[in-house]
């Protein structure tokens, strides 16, 4: 590990806590209606709107209608996407003239853009003609993160209100998202990257000749020499703003944010990572804010750095300190070399800003990655892995993280509640069976598809069929897909051969189950929350704004997270880690 | 084929979404 990368590392952590405050503080008044320096332009936009859509922005609604509400708007634009996709053959900005998508690869991509996933079973540049990327894929980079936004708003409200019946409206937070903190943020982030060299146009490919001839052999045995190169572009830098800010991952090109049209400078990898924080970073400030304690948001936030820290500094270790099975070769970081593990990795990235890279991706639901995963150590593969199995509260996804992250409070606060022998209390409101019901609804769910699935895959052809590798790095690779889907993270541990009838279908089932049968216990506790009264807190309440608080919450999630993985961990990357030292490769 | 097998998986599991919605919410109810 070298002090460069450390330094590197600290910079970004630091701008991300910067950054929360005012970011937060943003999204509060935004949430709570308040005046912002943007209304001038947006409120028009916004009650034009309402105006065309029938929605009356001062009607609320209960947990069921906003959780109702929501479902309508997914299937409708899943709906959109999926039909854009087997139609755009001949539908216009077609300018390589692709094929309409197939019906399984088309339904996997519609679940997967719809929730927040980005799961890519397919190479975008010889797949996905111009406005299937921009109508079909961009737009619901902007509907996930929103729609995640506005739910995590909403179980705000939950607990900020008091014998209230409603959560407010979700066709408004929809909305006030979109227009007030994703568009504006996306503009400004889109001028950035073009400025850095991203690419932005409508343009057909480009073939080049090629300076130097490669001779090349092809699957068949045959050898033949190429001469030219296609250089695939495209509306990029558009996608690739919102693509990280509403973490959501999928790439405008297969090589994703290691290819250089997408993440061409270390100021872009930089800010990249940095997009992928900014708004989860700000909920926490907003949570604190809107439920009346600044100190409360600032424990989350503080037990997040500590699970990102964490994860940071094992992948960091691992990769840097290389494959053990090359003893002999030099390894170290010089001024020659990046030292360490460098398969897979960008060169013009390093270790530290791939190591760094792959773990705020995969803390936050983003799975956008600039290096691959399935080439990292086994330890340092555990890392990504481990952060999508602990739900993806580290941080997390644009609102996913948040409400993810306030289920393990409940969770936290009945615990303790538990030890004390006292009626557990969350900011005033009494937690009661049906919350622990529906909490551990929301925390069994996710681990029963994840394992559930990748049993099945590992124990069908169908799912050994698509493995590159055998032995515990074809497990770590069945498991990661299963994990990324259910998670709604998108990244690949790569070396899965995805696009098949099967992973098509199970990974979008994953995914669909993984994001919309999580939300619904959530939005449940929401509502009941909301509805009940304000309890004075008394010598008994145990603290939610407490170092003791950060420490309990962090506890948890890795005991829940360790008591649930650490068996298939054990025979995945674990084994794989011990049987490396051992001399054996996978 | 694989088109009728795709819609009808989404149409089943938006359904089955909105089945398992009132049945978290009349969990809260029948106690």
């Amino acid at each position: 590990m070298s002090l460069n990368g450390w330094l590197q590392i600290a910079v970004f952590i630091a701008a991300v806590l910067v950054l929360a405050k005012p970011m937060g503080s943003f999204m509060t008044s935004v949430f709570e209606r308040r005046r912002t320096f943007l209304d001038p332009v947006l409120v028009p936009c916004e009650r034009l709107l309402y105006r065309v859509t029938g929605v009356n922005p001062d009607e609320e609604m209960n947990w069921m209608q906003y959780g109702v509400a929501m479902l309508i708007f997914s299937a409708a634009s899943l709906a959109l996407t999926y039909v854009v996709q087997r139609l755009q053959n001949v539908l216009p900005l077609n300018t390589q003239h692709l094929p309409g998508v197939p019906a399984d690869l088309a339904f996997n991509t519609a679940v997967s853009f719809t929730t927040n996933t980005n799961w890519q079973s397919y190479v975008p540049e010889t797949t996905m003609s111009y406005l299937t990327q921009m109508l079909g894929l961009a737009t619901h980079n902007f509907w996930s993160a929103a729609a995640g936004l506005a739910l995590a708003i909403a179980f705000i409200r939950g607990i900020a209100r008091r014998e209230a019946k409603t959560l407010g409206n979700f066709w408004v937070d929809l909305t006030r998202g979109t227009f007030w903190v994703l568009l504006p943020l996306s503009v400004i982030f889109a001028m950035v990257l073009v400025s850095q060299g991203v690419v932005q146009n409508l343009k057909s490919y480009d073939t080049v000749k090629l300076l130097e001839p490669q001779k090349v052999t092809g699957t068949d045995g045959k050898t033949s020499t190429v001469t030219t190169q296609t250089i695939a572009q495209g509306p990029v830098a558009s996608q690739e703003a919102i693509k990280m800010l509403g973490t959501n991952g999928g790439g405008f090109f297969n090589a994703n944010s290691a290819h250089p049209f997408e993440n061409p400078t270390p100021l872009t990898n930089f800010l990249q990572m940095l997009s992928i924080f900014l708004i989860p970073a700000g909920l926490t400030v907003t949570l604190g804010q809107m439920v009346g304690s600044p100190k409360h948001g600032w424990a989350v936030l503080a037990a997040m750095t500590v699970l990102w820290f964490a994860g940071v500094f094992t992948v960091f270790w691992a990769e840097a300190k290389g494959n053990p099975q090359f003893a002999n070769v030099d390894q170290h970081v010089s001024m020659q070399q990046a030292g360490g593990n460098m398969e897979g990795k960008e060169v013009r990235f390093g270790i530290a800003n791939s190591a760094l890279f792959a773990t705020v991706t995969t803390d936050a639901s983003c799975g956008a990655v600039n290096s691959m995963h399935d080439s990292f150590t086994p330890l340092g593969g555990l890392v990504p892995l481990t952060n999508i199995l602990l739900g993806e509260i580290v941080f997390g996804g644009v609102g996913a993280g948040m409400y993810g992250m306030l289920v393990f409070v409940i969770v936290a606060v009945f615990i303790a509640g538990l030890m004390v022998g006292r009626t557990p209390e969350y900011l005033g409101k009494k937690i009661e069976s049906y919350d622990v019901q529906m909490a551990m609804l929301y925390l069994l769910i996710f681990p029963l598809i994840i394992l559930g699935l990748a049993a099945i895959g590992l124990r069908t052809p169908a799912g050994l069929a698509g493995l590159a590798n055998h032995g515990p790095h074809g497990l770590s690779e069945v498991l990661y897909a299963y994990t990324s889907a259910t998670g709604n993270n998108g990244s690949a541990f790569a070396g899965l051969s995805a696009n098949t009838h099967w992973y098509n279908f199970t990974l979008g089932i994953a995914m669909f189950a993984g994001r919309f049968l999580m939300i619904v216990p959530m939005l449940a506790i929401a509502g009941n929350l909301a509805a009940k009264k304000i309890t004075p807190a008394t010598a008994g309440t145990f603290p939610v704004t407490t170092p003791l608080f950060t420490v309990l919450l962090t506890g948890l999630i890795v005991i829940v997270g360790a008591l649930t993985f650490f068996p298939v961990l054990s025979l995945g990357p674990i084994l794989e880690h011990l049987l490396l030292r051992a001399g054996h490769l996978f | 084929m694989l088109d009728v097998l795709a819609i009808a998986l989404l149409f089943l599991l938006f359904g089955a979404c909105l089945l398992y919605l009132r049945g978290c919410a009349s969990l809260k109810g029948g106690r």
